[in-house]
């Protein structure tokens, strides 16, 4: 019994100290990836001539007449590319999550709406779009 | 250490006694394979581009025997090294060794599984193509859901882009922790002589025979590796995936503490880790087969599209050149058809080889430069609709077409299914069903009939050989309207496909039946054979391989103008619009008034046109034609791309292929303001000059089970007025014909000894005069005598009518009476309130008896 308790108490001191000595590495080697330099995808994307749903590269622009908006083409359920079916349907290969033209679920397992993007034009060109910050 | 000697699952351990006397023990063999793992991965490490590992992988299967050799038996070893590890574990749990060794020691086992686990799915992903990309989403998408160290675990053992950090964890750290793990824990670095035997054949015979291609994915799919295909479908059913990260993990930390527990729980939780992995394999086997696109339930169909292994023939890379390695890439592939296929030429810009390649279309195996390797799986007529969907409709091209097409009444036929059926008194449903298809007959007299008399005409109906599209073609998918041969013979013209659908497009199937084609054209076929025919004589034609004799009549003022079908009937006509409708009528949608227009256009911009409409714009002007205004149908709104408001406020529609313009004239002053009683006169009940008219025939099974046709005399005639009342309750006067006058018989019948005459006496009679669309267009509207002193536009049937000295009319019929006392080709008789009550209901009837009176009021001969 008391060997037992001895067991006990030499774990947790040592539990602990682990604890202890992984938290830095952690902190550290995270502050390390954040202050590292990160390379930006293309913010810049040319608008569509026809209406509809596009997929751009890792966006989904969705144009109708002079309202476009941009969503992102990442799944909000682990992050696979979203693809369109022969039916314009906003589907995710990986398990199946569903998305409407407005970036809203229509079928899990995604719970999340998609990220919305400002958008701006560029002033020489009518035809670019500037993809802004996440909304 | 506690004593153990009654362990849990003796019966297997039993089982495991057996295999080690006769065979080396699974850790030795699982020792080999790992050998052999390592061994081909340095070979690997040649041709592997870890810039362009995609690329790498497929010039190998292009250009490199050793390359396919080396790249399957590391696949191979490495999927058996998986399997022998779990085998070897199980043994292991079963033999109690997890009690008997340290914690320590115990953690270490537990880490090499985990850590050979890892070198599995590096691989994976090293393989950079998207299937890889994805997994990498996943795994760093689950590793996200770990507060705190999720992002850092994320950079450090999968790393966000490039290959940089899963290579060198392949390669080095995981491959130097999992040997070192494998070393001390199996004491040994050289399995036995048996053990290399038994792991060298086994992956040799596999590698030899199941070589490794390079996986096309499909863009809606995307399953993952075997081992990983269960995780798959719990992350499908699970709302919150940190719930799959801990049922993932749960395992694995029971295993950890297994040595730590007492005895009892110790066996129980080993007891459910095994009974977990048939489980697991269940899940795995459910995910492989009955997942499709989207992950949709979808049993087995997408299967054969889910192709890893290229057979025993993609060891011939041939004496392909290998300095020379300028295989295009295509659509981000390399494709190797061009290599060989350079000089084909004929296609319009939208199809250049150079661009889409040859695959997009044919499919065949693009990694190759060997014919027949190459040609494995090749589609020579791409169009037909059962492949449509990976070839012209595959992703990205017109995928929303074929769709569309496949429910489509040309597509499936399902009209005439519809009408078949319930002629010979079989259960049809109120709404159509994508299964009522010419080609998903079932094995009714109906549907017997169908396949022997009809089943050709539709598109599902494939065409079987090559050649270009003729008066006998019949079917063929998407090549039925768009296939074009040039007139060139060089060997290396292929035929282009392209929006140019002609009037000869449509002849094959639509010179039959109601015979639209040739009517327009202005001929209607006669029962003259061949031989009656006076050759070379512009009166007549023959139609087709059975030489069926046309006569000339009066053509259609469309065609004489110069006008093709495709000048009035629209895309979403045609291939439909996504609906199922069951009948022609529900899915046309154009109408003489939207061209010929009463008062105001109703009319769109060009910024209003649907992307498709703009698109096929855009290939005949290659430019935006801001300028004009499209005109709209009546029906449903939608644009006549070719009919619009030219800037000078003229109204015009321009042939979408001769690029002819012709002005659109009003209706005239008398149908803009109709005399008193036309106003319910539709414009081809008067502008019609003739309709092809059958009347009396019979339809009959012979001894075998063939159906026989006996047609009676084919008339061409000016239509007869039928009273069609609409939806909305309105009356509309339209021309009418005759649909069927004939006798059914559905019992066999030995034909050779009983005259036909015998044969309609029993069996079912049917009359039916539906509503038709003569496309035999006059300028000239019909004479007031043509209508108002004609037997048959009343719908009596061709006959004397005249005027007793009294003032009342009488009929004397042209033709004997059939079964149901009316003449052959009579729809109602004379002033007869029995036909009233008849018709009265339907929703066309023939003119009543107070019509007709008031029709005859007005007969001034
Ligand atoms: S990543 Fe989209 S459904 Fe899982």
């Amino acid at each position: 019994m008391s060997i037992k308790r001895r067991h006990f108490v030499l774990n947790s001191l040592l539990a602990l100290s682990g604890l202890i000595l992984v938290t830095p590495i952690v902190t550290l080697l995270d502050r390390f990836r954040r202050h590292l330099p990160t390379t930006k995808r293309s913010k810049e994307l040319t608008l569509p001539a026809v209406d509809g749903v596009h997929l751009l590269d890792n966006f989904i622009l969705v144009k109708n007449g002079d309202q476009v908006r941009l969503f992102s083409r990442a799944c909000t359920h682990l992050g696979c590319q979203l693809e369109l079916d022969d039916k314009l349907n906003l589907l995710c290969p990986c398990h199946g999550s569903k998305f409407n033209h407005q970036g809203e679920v229509e079928r899990g397992p995604a719970i999340r709406s998609l990220t919305e993007f400002r958008i701006s034009f560029s002033a020489e060109n009518s035809n670019q779009l500037v993809v802004g910050d996440a909304i | 250490m506690r004593s153990n000697t009654q362990e849990p699952s003796s019966s297997l351990t039993k089982l495991f006694d057996r295999w080690n006397s006769v065979l080396p023990s699974w850790g030795v063999i699982a020792l080999a394979l790992f050998v052999l793992v390592v061994i081909s991965g340095i070979a690997l490490i040649i041709p592997y581009d870890l810039n362009n590992p995609d690329d790498s992988l497929q010039l190998i299967a292009i250009f490199s025997f050793e390359g396919i050799f080396f790249r399957s038996l590391h696949y191979w070893s490495a999927t058996l090294l998986l399997l022998t590890t779990f085998i070897h574990s199980i043994e292991h749990l079963s033999r109690g060794h997890d009690s008997r060794l340290s914690w320590a020691t115990w953690l270490r086992v537990v880490l090499l599984i985990l850590v050979i686990l890892f070198l599995m799915i590096t691989g994976y992903i090293l393989k950079g193509d998207s299937e890889g990309e994805l997994a990498r989403t996943i795994l760093n998408g689950l590793l996200a859901t770990l507060p705190w160290l999720g992002r850092t675990l994320q950079s450090l053992l999968f790393g966000i882009e490039g290959y940089q950090t899963i290579y060198l964890h392949h390669a080095a750290t995981a491959t130097i922790i999992a040997t070192i793990f494998i070393v001390e824990h199996g004491r040994r670095l050289w399995p036995s002589t048996k053990g290399w035997l038994i792991a060298f054949f086994t992956t040799l015979l596999l590698t030899l025979f199941l070589p490794i291609s390079v996986f096309v994915r499909q863009p809606l799919l995307v399953k993952g590796p075997w081992y990983f295909l269960g995780v798959q479908e719990l992350l499908h059913w699970a709302r919150n995936p940190l719930v799959v990260v801990i049922a993932m993990a749960l395992p694995v930390i029971i295993l950890i503490w297994l040595p730590k527990m007492e005895k009892g729980v110790a066996r129980w939780c080993k007891i459910s880790l095994v009974t977990l992995l048939p489980i697991y394999l269940l899940l795995s086997g459910f995910a492989l087969f009955m997942r499709g696109d989207g992950w949709q339930l979808n049993s087995f169909t997408h299967l054969k599209r889910y192709q890893m292994f290229g057979g025993i023939s993609i060891y011939q890379t041939g004496k392909t050149d290998r300095s020379n390695n300028s295989v295009p890439v295509i659509r981000g592939r390399r494709e190797g058809c061009i290599n060989c296929h350079h000089k084909v030429t004929g296609m319009v810009p939208a199809h250049n080889p150079k661009v889409i390649g040859c695959a997009s279309c044919h499919l065949g195996n693009t990694l190759s430069l060997v014919k027949d390797v190459a040609h494995q799986g090749l589609v020579l007529i791409p169009g037909n609709l059962d492949i449509a969907g990976s070839t012209c409709g595959t992703t990205g091209c017109h995928g929303e077409i074929v769709n569309r097409v496949t429910k489509s009444l040309m597509g499936t036929g399902r009209g005439i299914v519809r009408a078949n059926r319930k002629l010979f008194g079989e259960q049809v449903k109120e709404h159509p069903s994508l299964n009522e298809s010419l080609s998903k007959l079932g094995s009714s007299n109906a549907d017997n009939h169908l396949r022997q008399m009809c089943q050709r005409c539709h598109l599902e109906y494939p065409k079987n050989e090559l050649g270009a599209i003729d008066e006998n073609s019949r079917g063929g998918g998407c090549l039925a309207c768009h296939l074009n041969y040039s007139p060139s013979l060089n060997k290396n013209a292929h035929p282009s496909l392209s929006i140019k659908v002609s009037n000869n497009h449509c002849f094959g199937c639509h010179s039959r039946s109601g015979r639209i084609s040739t009517s327009f054209e202005g001929w209607h076929e006669s029962k003259l054979e061949p031989t009656e025919a006076i050759s070379k004589s512009i009166n007549h034609r023959l139609v087709g391989k059975s030489k069926r004799v046309f006569i000339k009549k009066h053509a259609d003022l469309h065609h004489q103008a110069g006008m093709s079908c495709i000048d009035c009937h629209t895309a979403t006509e045609t291939m439909g619009d996504g609906n199922l409708y069951s009948h022609q009528r529900e899915q046309l949608e154009v109408a003489c008034q939207d061209c010929h227009l009463k008062g105001r256009a109703n009319s769109i911009s060009w910024s209003e046109l649907t992307a498709e409409d703009r698109k096929i714009l855009l290939i005949r002007y290659k430019r935006e034609l801001t300028e004009r205004r499209f005109l709209t149908t009546k029906k449903n709104g939608r644009a006549l791309i070719n009919a619009f408001v030219a800037p000078s406020r003229e109204i015009r529609l321009e042939g979408k292929i001769s690029r002819k313009l012709h002005l659109l004239k009003a209706p005239g002053g008398s149908c803009q303001n109709s005399q008193t009683g036309h106003a319910a006169l539709s414009c081809s009940s008067c502008h019609s000059s003739w309709v092809p008219q059958c009347i009396s025939c019979h339809t009959q099974q012979d001894k075998e089970g063939r159906w026989v046709e006996y047609s009676g005399d084919f008339l061409a005639a000016p239509p007869t007025l039928g009273v069609k009342i609409g939806n909305d309750g309105l009356r509309q006067i339209v021309p009418v014909a005759p649909g069927m006058i004939m006798t059914l018989n559905q019992n066999r019948r030995d034909l050779g000894r009983s005259n036909i005459d015998n044969l309609s006496q029993d069996g079912s009679f049917h009359r039916r005069f539906v509503q038709v669309s003569p496309h035999t267009t006059i300028k000239k509207g019909r004479s007031c005598t043509s209508c108002h002193c004609s037997p048959l536009a009343l719908g009596l049937g061709q006959g004397v009518l005249s005027k007793g000295s009294e003032g009342e009319w009488s009929f004397t019929p042209e033709y004997g009476t059939l079964r149901d006392g009316l003449p052959a080709d009579s729809w109602t008789s004379l002033f007869d309130k029995k036909m009233d009550d008849l018709y009265m209901k339907m929703p066309l009837r023939p003119l009543n008896q107070v019509e007709q009176r008031r029709v005859l009021r007005y007969c001034t001969k």
